[in-house]
């Protein structure tokens, strides 16, 4: 495994649940699941429920890739807390609502996660989760996707939390 | 179609099944998170599906295992895009996008007539 940066540590620090809309979420994506030759992605790289992320107040998009050595060379994608799809209407009855939960820990504190809500109540199980809603809120947060690191690319790892910390 | 051009149409295409094939290789936890890899059921489907695709005019531009555990397929054409995802219990969904509009998504029953009846209506949203 990498060293890992002291700042990505979580050191007995809170939870930290305000997210500013224009808060980065990034996320490792392994290089299976770019196209050859070209930097896309497509939804079959995103999920729910408790889909996890690195938050750019605490960390830096690199350190998505500190998981494993495998994970080193991996893309990087990364969408604004605003960018959430925050509210879809299921069947018409069902109010299903999405946004981001900080859940640190203790070698990665600014893990987060994006949860799903059936009605207010967090839905953590996949076979809970509606396969037609599932895929609408992925394509949907799909199209406001940004690639933030290439597949191979090499990064420094910085070691110093973001400066917004 | 020339003889080469069809050798290599034959290519790509034994290209796409064995690439379904080496997904079953794929560890627990692939994409470095909680996926589990396709299971042979999804990969079975998707074999099906592709061999039904194959006899049409339609090719995938992207065939990839899914994080949601299963196989997901894309067909395209300009900026629309129809994608299909096998699931690990056997289950197939499908959705149609332009990008833009709201994603119109289908349960397809995995069964020769509901797939070549997804394959027309991809081909007409395709074209539209």
């Amino acid at each position: 495994m990498p060293d890992l940066p002291s700042a990505m540590r979580r050191n007995g620090r809170r939870k930290d649940r305000d997210f500013r809309p224009d808060e980065y979420l990034c996320r490792r994506v392994p290089l299976e699941l770019w196209d050859d030759g070209d930097v896309v992605i497509d939804i079959d790289a995103i999920e729910l429920p408790d889909m996890s992320v690195i938050r750019s107040k605490y960390g830096h998009p690199e350190w998505a890739r500190l998981e494993s050595d495998e994970c080193i060379d991996w893309g990087v994608i990364g969408f604004c807390v605003g960018d959430i799809p925050a509210r879809l209407l299921h069947m018409g009855v069902f109010t299903w609502t999405f946004g981001p939960r900080h859940v640190p820990l203790e070698e990665n504190y600014p893990h987060s996660e994006v949860w799903a809500y059936e009605n207010g109540m967090h839905v953590n199980a996949k076979n809970r989760l509606d396969p037609h809603l599932h895929l609408r809120w992925r394509e949907i947060l799909l199209r406001r996707i940004k690639t933030i690191i290439r597949p191979y690319k090499p990064m420094e790892i910085r070691q110093e939390a973001p400066a917004n910390a | 179609m020339q003889m080469a051009e069809q050798l290599v149409n034959v290519r790509a295409w034994q290209d796409l099944f064995e690439k379904l094939d080496a997904c079953l290789g794929l560890a627990p936890n692939w994409d470095g998170y909680s996926a589990l890899p396709p299971s042979s059921l999804a990969v079975g489907k998707a074999k099906e599906f592709l061999t039904l695709l194959r006899g049409s005019e339609l090719e995938p531009a992207r065939l990839k295992p899914s994080v949601a555990s299963g196989i997901g397929l894309t067909i395209r054409k300009g900026r629309r895009k129809v994608y299909v995802e096998f699931y690990n219990d056997g289950t197939v969904y499908a959705f149609f996008s332009d990008g833009e509009s709201e994603p119109e998504t289908r349960q397809v029953q995995a069964r020769q007539e509901d797939y070549l009846a997804l394959i027309g209506q991809s081909r007409e949203y395709l074209n539209a």
